[in-house]
This record gives structure tokens, sequence and C-alpha cells, in this order.
């Protein structure tokens, strides 16, 4: 007779049982208060939960080994390709930390069936760790310019503006382990997933990468059951009323923290890495941010009592500019990458008009000086038209360039004894309420200052196997490619911009 | 500078179905089935979105693919979701409600408030 998966799951919850023969130990304390009563939507069975991971498994690996056989690697467009060097970088990073949540939640959660659901997580979490990494390794084996696949998670751990994908990726395991939760689950998994694992796959499969959507739809599907994780720690964390103010402050931090850093660099990406552009990043974050995680979830709290995030109409303020002053930030100083960058063409240019209306005028000029100084024979960078480097913000690491460099919302300000920089009055909001969280952090500008940016380079190690071309060029061109000595007569001083 | 505006609370729910045989059946069925949604195939996925609910009946997917198919296998291809998820015996379902707080439209008890 075939087995009832109601039925089953309902007698699976029947075997917990309490050990007598320990006392239970809090590892990871929580403010929250979290009630007996909890509901798990997707009735996780770990028989079942295997069996469907395999399948996805297969069809995944599947079609990798097939796509090599067609040459698939080399039918990427090459802009595109260089996006994914800093993507399959940074990502493993974030899917290790929200595996270790899973370990804080099942400790700190005393719910069987809300267990069950973190249990298949975490498993997932190792699982795309290990997809991501092979898709890195995918390109690294069978792509025409695999520098910079190579070191992917070395480089990853000491670039500058990969750290403020640390400094959010680090709020999913560091802290509360309810706030964890509502940072991964019910902000970073159910609002920004969709924009990475969804619409960026798109742009991508327009970008002639069909390997990058293969893994990144399976991964996403894995995601939809940790979306329903967020929503039933959630839901069980509403139920008891005294839980309801701290509830808030988290949706109202970690929205802030996962729109500064992610929305700047898939924004980035997307625009900015696209030949074959599919739609404008602020309207897929109009549609799935906006439309869809507040109006369809978020809003639809507000009879419970909780609010939409506070800081939201700052990132809807945002969302026009962001990712363009952080490419700029990104395309200034592009010798820091281990990756390539492309110059924007007559072509771009008179896309990012129509979609972001004034786009030129604030932003035209510098990627007409980009494009002149592309060639190292002009013997400059982009970094050198600024008078000093945009400051690190304390709390999320990223430049502060938001939204706009002529309308920035930067604030320097002294905070105990020291010059502290915030990108925003929500990021120093967030630092007076924890400040022991965030005065320890040394920024990059702090770890290289006063060194030449040769130097910076190449302990780094973001030079290719000759030991003197660099692993990043701010072209695609094969011809003209920098050199560790053209950086070096650039005599170019790492300055932090917060000296004293 | 985009205007901030207060985001309405909606009913629309939305799915997202990579690429498949199971998925293109899964379309033809809600396409004879549900005409009022809204369906887009991109590069690589199906979005399907509506207002209230989507379901999902697996076994009629099964049937039409000439094999059995139970859920969590074809939960292999539902890649995203919008709305509230619910798993059930045979069907998979994204509802607008706000399952445990509101009433549950599948017809479970909802766990209510302390």
């Amino acid at each position: 007779m075939p087995r009832n998966l109601v039925q089953a799951h309902e007698k699976v919850k029947g075997l917990e049982w309490e050990p007598t023969y320990c006392l239970p130990e809090v590892k990871y304390p929580t403010r929250f208060h979290i009630p007996k009563k909890a509901k798990d939507p997707f009735r996780h069975l770990i028989r079942d939960y295997m069996a469907m991971e395999t399948e996805k498994d297969n069809r995944q690996y599947g079609f990798l080994d097939g796509a090599v056989r067609m040459d698939n690697p080399n039918q990427i467009e090459p802009r595109f390709a260089e996006a994914l060097k800093p993507a399959l970088a940074i990502l493993p990073f974030a899917e290790y930390a929200a595996g270790k949540c899973q370990g804080m939640l099942i400790s700190a959660v005393d719910n069987q069936e809300l267990r069950q659901g973190y249990l298949a997580q975490m498993l997932d979490e190792i699982r795309h760790t290990q997809q991501e990494i092979y898709l890195g390794r995918y390109y690294m084996k069978h792509y025409a310019d695999p520098a910079g696949f190579d070191i992917g998670q070395k480089g990853f751990g000491s670039q500058l503006l990969a750290s403020a994908g640390r400094a959010f990726f680090e709020t999913f395991v560091a802290g509360d382990p309810i706030e964890c939760s509502f940072s991964l689950q019910v902000v970073g998994e159910t609002a920004f997933t969709n924009p990475l694992f969804v619409a960026f796959p798109n742009t991508a499969a327009a970008n002639g990468d069909h390997a990058t959507p293969t893994v990144f739809l399976s991964i996403q599907s894995d995601e939809s059951r940790h979306m329903a994780n967020g929503y039933a720690t959630l839901v069980t964390m509403l139920s008891d009323d005294r839980n309801l103010p701290l509830i808030q402050e988290a949706v109202d931090k970690y929205f802030w923290r996962g729109h500064i850093f992610i929305d700047a660099f898939l924004g980035a990406l997307t625009d900015y890495f696209s030949v074959h552009r599919i739609d404008a990043y602020k309207n897929l974050w109009q549609q799935w941010i906006i439309e869809d995680w507040v109006g369809s979830y978020i809003a639809r709290l507000e009879k419970f009592g909780l609010k939409a995030p506070r800081w939201l109409p700052h990132a809807q303020q945002n969302i026009a500019w962001m990712n363009h002053s952080a490419a700029i930030a990104a395309f200034a100083l592009w010798p820091l990458s281990f990756w390539r960058y492309d110059v924007m063409t007559e072509k771009d240019f008179a896309w990012f008009e129509q979609y972001y209306p004034g786009w030129y005028s604030h932003y035209g000029k510098f990627w007409e000086e980009y494009r002149r100084m592309a060639d190292p024979r002009e013997g400059q960078i982009p970094a050198m038209l600024f008078d000093k480097l945009p400051p690190l913000c304390q709390v999320c690491q990223m430049p502060c360039v938001f939204p706009r460099q002529d309308i920035s919302t930067v604030r320097v300000v002294e905070k105990d004894g020291n010059k502290r920089a915030f990108c925003s009055e929500a990021c120093e909001w967030m630092f007076d309420l924890e400040p022991l969280r965030y005065v320890g952090y040394t920024n990059w500008y702090e770890k290289f200052d006063g060194r030449d940016l040769a130097e910076v380079v190449l302990e780094l190690g973001y030079v290719r196997p000759d030991g003197k071309t660099l692993i990043a060029q701010p072209h695609l061109n094969p011809e003209h490619m920098w050199t560790i000595d053209d950086i070096r007569r650039l005599h170019y001083e790492i300055k932090n911009p917060l000296r004293q | 500078m985009t205007e901030e505006k207060k985001v309405a609370a909606r009913d629309t729910v939305g799915l997202v179905l990579m690429g498949s045989e199971e998925a293109d059946v899964a379309v033809e069925i809600l396409q004879e089935e549900r005409p009022d949604l809204r369906i887009t195939k991109t590069n690589c996925y199906y979005m399907i979105e509506g207002e209230g609910k989507i379901e999902i009946d697996v076994n009629q997917v099964g049937e039409r693919l000439g094999r059995a198919l139970d859920v969590p296998s074809f939960l292999v291809v539902m890649s995203s979701y919008y709305g509230r998820a619910q798993v059930e015996e045979q069907k998979f379902g994204v509802y607008a409600e706000l399952l445990q707080l509101e009433e549950n439209p599948t017809g479970g008890r909802p766990a209510g408030r302390s």
C-alpha cells in the first residue's frame, strides 16, 4: 500500500523524545520567546528529501557533462563570463554560513517540525556550496580565459569589495540565532534569492550561459523550502506578542543589509556585465522585491503588527542609482580584482540612458574616460580621476557612494574617539544599536593604507601564471594586456580616506 | 530619483517552474483550468502568476506524462514562488493567505495566536 505523506509526517513527529540523561544546554542564547507550536509547510521527510535531491543532482550534473561535449562553456559572452568570477567566489561563503545557521537553529529552536526543515536546509546548503564551486571549476577547466576562476576562494578573502559580501553573509551566522534566521530565511532567501537565482539566470541564458541557469534554478528549488522555513519561523515567533518588537527590529536591520550589498552587487553584474539585457535591474527589483516580497508577503503581515522595513523608503530612493555608483567604485580600481571588466560602448550608453534617464549626465564622462584609460599606454587608471577614494562603511563595508555622488548619504562621525564612516542613516543606526559588533572590524583600506598599488596586487596574488600579466584587465581585448610593470609605473598609493 | 511610496498588500501569488517536461505539462493543465493565470515563458523557466492561489495536482501531471509522479518528484522542477507554499498528499499549492495566521485554504486547522 502506498505511503501517505501527510500521515507519515504526523507519525515521524511523534517519535520525538526528551532526553533524561543530560541537561539541555543553551549553546546559542536568544532574546526571542520560542513557542512550542509550529508547522512545517513542506512536511519534510528525509527519505523523500534524499530521493528528490538525487534527481536534482542527476539532472544538473548530466547537463554539465553534455554541455562540455557541445563546447557550451565557450558560447558564453566573454563580458558575462567575467561576472561569474566574483559571483562564484562569493556565493559559497554565503551557502556555508547559511548551513552553519541551521546548526544554530536546530540547537536553539525546541520544535521537532521546524528542526526537520532546518536539517534539510543544512544539507541543501552543503549541496549549494559544492554546486557553486563545481560551476566555477566547470568554467575554469573549459572556458577560454580561466584566470580568476582558479583563485576564487582565495581571491574573495582579501578583495576590496568582496569584504562587503562577507560582512553581509556573516549576519547569517553571527549573533542571536533567530535574528540569523530572519537575515537568512525571511530576508535573504525570500526576498533576494529571486533576483539572484531566478532573474539572473534568465539574463545568463540570454548571454549564452546555460550552465548557470541549470545550477542556479536547481539551487533555487531548495531555496523555496528555505523560504517556507523562514515563514514557519516567522509565524511561530509572531504567535507570541513579546516577540513583535524583536521581529520588527530584525526585519528593519536585515532588509537594509541585504539591499545595500545584494542590490549594488547584483545590480552592477546584471546591468554592466550583460551584452544582451533582459531588463534593467531596478525593474527586476520592483517586481521581485517590492511587488512580490513586500506586497504579497510583508505588507500582508501589517494586521498582525509587523510593519514594512523601516528603511524601505531609503532603498526605494537608492535603487535607481546605486548599482551605477557601485559599478564606478569597482571599475575605477579595476587592478584590485580577480576578474576582467569591459569598456562600455555607445550601444551600452544608449541602453543606460533609455532605462535610467539622466544616466549620461551623471556617469557618461566617467565611462568615456574609462574607455580611454583601458589601454596601458595611457598610463592611468580611472581611480586617478578622483581626489580620494570613497570611505568604507563601518557596518556594511560598502564604499560610501550611495545613491549617487552628488546626493550621497555618507556620514563621517566621531564614535568612541574614532572617525567612522557610514553609507547611510540606517547603517549608523545599526552601529549605535550594537557598537561592539562593529568597532573591531579592520577595513580593507586600513590594512593596505600607504602601500603601492603594484605591491598590493602582487601580495593578493592577482597575477596570471606568467607572474607579470594581471588577472584583472579593464577590457576584454587579448591585445594590450596590463602587466604589473604598467601598474608600478603609476606610482599609485592606496590612501585610507579616513586617515587621521 | 525614484519616488518612494507605500506598498499595498495584494493577493497575487506566483510560481516559477524551471523548463522541463513536468513544467510543460503543468502549464498545459493550468492553461486549461485557470485561464485567468498570467503565464510567461522566459529563457529558462515559466513564470506563473495569479490571484488568490495556484494549485497543481501532481497526479494529473503524472498521468499526462505517462508515469507515476509524487509531490517530492514534482518539486525537483519547482524553482521558486511567492505567497505561502503548502505541500499536501498529491498537491502543491501557493496561497495568498497567511497560512497558520489566517484561515487555512487547504482545510487544515489554523494555528491561531496565543
